[in-house]
């Protein structure tokens, strides 16, 4: 599958320009959405569910233009939204059974893919516990089991591992990484550890518009000059902060801060160089002192 | 789509409000219908069964004059059972006056000077409903006029009103929580699953007044065991002066289609106002003005807050939740002039198909292209 969203935008009633002129590719894979609230990720992925409506820009699937409203189209995509809205007095099982037979699954499929759902994301022993009765990360999960129902080709996932622990964290990442091989899966997320490491593309949006796509790698490339670590005083973190970007502080066994600082210049006698990660990455991007430094 | 409704049902059915309406429904059906003093007051009915006749008439006058005389009881030693004896000629002389409304009637109408065309065959079908009503017999038939009377009239608006408000609250509810964002992009998730709420809420309004309609006969055999459903509904409090030549028990049965009918469209009709609001109490308000305000009529007075028109009067029942109420649509002849003669209630019922159509256009037009901003 291969779908190809060209030159779309989404201005709300209010004037307010949500997405401007967004093109990208997406092929069997894991795309991660990188960017701050209001940027633009949940109004992408809204369009691709269908639950909104571009203002101009189309989208083809395998080539042919086609409406996130069309049947075909319905047929093969999942959604996660932001939220984990439930029924709290059904059971988780049936939860599942009702949005497997709203996805068309077929009557004689059903239990079987909603134990397979519940059994991916380690549920298979409260499928008949109410829902109101679960914890946010338990709603979590019976939300992601949603969206492997219908075996979608596509996968929408808005802030996925919101409410999940670091272990149920690492089981989301295994999981998706295995699904992700023979179907889409575009995902956003402010936790960029989640799935940097599974993502065949990273998007950067911001302020609704897709600034970068690339492999991870080649965007960590991009910044390889630009990030320095130091060990530093609490009065030099001070000034440090005034004039740099400043990603993770670390505390040293000798009590100073281990410091990494996203510049373009070396911002300290005894900085070093480091390798990059995507938390820099993020925040070399997304943060608007980034710029200033 | 019979697994979309079933899970439709079960959302309804298992709310906590709708297993407690239903209880409160049944305990009030059990304990409030049936008074302990109906044996007492058939005893003193039973006297007069029969031939209804302006002579058993004349007599039941003369028995409540002396009844009620100042020196008739002066000992008390008929004690309670003067009233139940005046309870029943309250019964009683519903069926004079209903003798009286019908020669009153079709006299008017013999001497009523008509323009051909529609006029004309408006007092023809006028004449012919009242000449099949048949006043010619007493018989015993309060349990049944009870049981028409608690169907028929504002109880019933009271009592169903609430569970209109509960698919209100229910279906917004859905909204509002955001569980339509797992069904928008589904591929069973928007018409379909619409037509299966329609269906389920349909089923579920019909299903209650099925329960309301038997729990009142079941209780009313028990308490009466066979109960004589074969009088005149003119016999019934209120209806005296009704042109339908149906029974009783024709006209519960009518009456109990006619509101099944009645409460799907304003079922409908609140499913499309939780459909488009933005919160629950939004569609609360929003349903408790469509069903409220209709029936405010019959308890504020109607000269200072309602304009007193035949026109308004006969207007407001073509709302739904004024036509839940057929002791009123049923109660008097009026006819609207669509060329033939169309009887009221048929009228109210037309024009509530066409809104309901013209409603469900755009709710399948929104559903279609429903976004999630």
């Amino acid at each position: 599958m291969k779908i190809e969203i060209q030159n779309t935008s989404k201005t709300y009633l209010n004037g307010k320009k949500a997405l401007m002129d967004a093109n990208i590719t997406l092929e069997p894979g894991v795309y991660a959405l990188f960017g701050e609230n209001g940027a633009g990720k949940s109004t992408l992925m809204k369009i691709l569910a269908g639950l909104l409506k571009p203002s101009t820009g189309k989208i083809l699937v395998d080539g042919q233009e086609m409406s996130p409203l069309a049947d075909a189209y319905r047929e093969k995509i999942g959604y996660l939204p932001q939220d984990t809205p439930i029924y709290s007095n059904f059971t988780a099982a049936k939860f599942l059974s009702y949005l497997a037979t709203v996805k068309g699954v077929p009557k004689q499929d059903v239990q079987t893919s909603v134990m397979s759902a519940l059994e991916a994301v380690n549920m298979t022993e409260h499928a008949n516990k109410k829902l109101k009765s679960f914890s946010g990360g338990m709603k979590r999960r019976i939300g992601i089991a949603q969206l492997l129902l219908n075996d979608p080709e596509l996968l929408i996932i808005d802030e996925p591992t919101a409410g999940l622990d670091p272990k149920e964290r690492i089981h989301f990442r295994n999981l998706i990484a295995s699904i992700a091989r023979k179907r889409i899966v575009l995902l956003s997320t402010h936790i960029v550890s989640d799935v940097g490491s599974i993502a065949r593309e990273i998007i950067l949006m911001k302020q609704g518009r897709i600034i970068k796509q690339a492999n991870p790698y080649e965007l960590l490339d991009e910044i390889a000059t630009e990030i320095w670590t130091v060990d530093v005083t609490d009065q030099e973190l001070l000034e440090l902060q005034d004039t740099y970007q400043i990603g993770s502080i670390q505390q040293t066994r000798q009590g100073k801060n281990r410091v990494r600082i996203i510049s373009s210049q070396m911002p300290h006698p005894k900085a070093v160089q480091d390798e990059p990660q995507l938390e820099d990455l993020y925040l070399y991007h997304l943060d608007e002192r980034s710029k200033s430094a | 789509m019979s697994r979309l409704i079933r899970f439709e049902l079960y959302k309804l059915c298992t709310s906590i409000p709708a297993m407690l309406f239903i209880v409160a429904l049944l305990l009030y059906l059990m304990s409030s219908v049936f008074s302990e003093e109906e044996a007492n007051v058939r005893a003193k009915y039973a006297a007069w069964e029969g031939r209804a006749t302006a002579e058993t008439f004349k007599k039941i006058h003369d028995r409540a004059n002396k009844i009620n005389d100042e020196d008739y009881d002066l000992d008390n030693q008929f004690g309670s059972a003067t009233s139940y004896e005046n309870e029943a000629f309250a019964h009683l002389y519903n069926i004079e006056e209903a003798q009286i409304f019908k020669a009153q009637g079709l006299e008017a109408l013999a001497n009523k000077t008509v323009e051909p065309g529609f006029d004309e065959r408006d007092r023809a079908l006028h004449i012919s409903l009242l000449k099949q009503i048949n006043l010619d017999t007493i018989r015993y038939h309060i349990p049944a006029e009870k049981a028409v009377a608690f169907t028929t009239q504002t109880g019933v608006a009271v009592l169903l009103f609430p569970l209109l408000l509960l698919i209100a609250f229910i279906y917004s509810k859905e909204r509002v929580s955001g569980v339509d964002q797992y069904q928008l992009p589904a591929v069973n998730g928007r018409t379909k699953l619409l037509t299966a709420k329609l269906i389920a809420g349909s089923i579920f309004l019909t299903g209650v007044n099925v329960i309301l309609h038997l729990g009142i006969l079941g209780l009313a055999s028990y308490r009466f065991g066979t109960i004589d459903w074969s009088a005149p509904m003119q016999v019934v409090n209120g209806l005296t002066g009704s042109p339908y030549p149906f029974s009783i028990g024709q006209y519960w049965l009518v009456s109990f289609g006619y509101q099944t009918f009645v409460l799907i469209v304003l079922g409908i009709w609140v499913l499309t106002i939780s459909f488009f609001a933005k919160t629950a109490i939004q569609a609360i308000l929003w349903s408790s003005i469509l069903m409220g305000v209709p029936l405010l009529y019959q308890f504020v007075i109607s000269g200072i807050f309602f304009p007193e028109t035949k026109l308004f009067e006969q207007g407001i029942l073509f709302f739904p939740s004024r036509a839940l109420l057929t002791g009123e649509v049923f109660k008097t002849y009026q006819t609207i002039n669509l060329g033939i003669p169309l009887l009221l209630p048929a009228a109210i019922l037309l024009v509530q198909v066409i809104v309901t159509l013209i409603v469900l256009k755009v709710l399948y037009q929104t559903s279609r292209k429903r976004q999630v901003v």
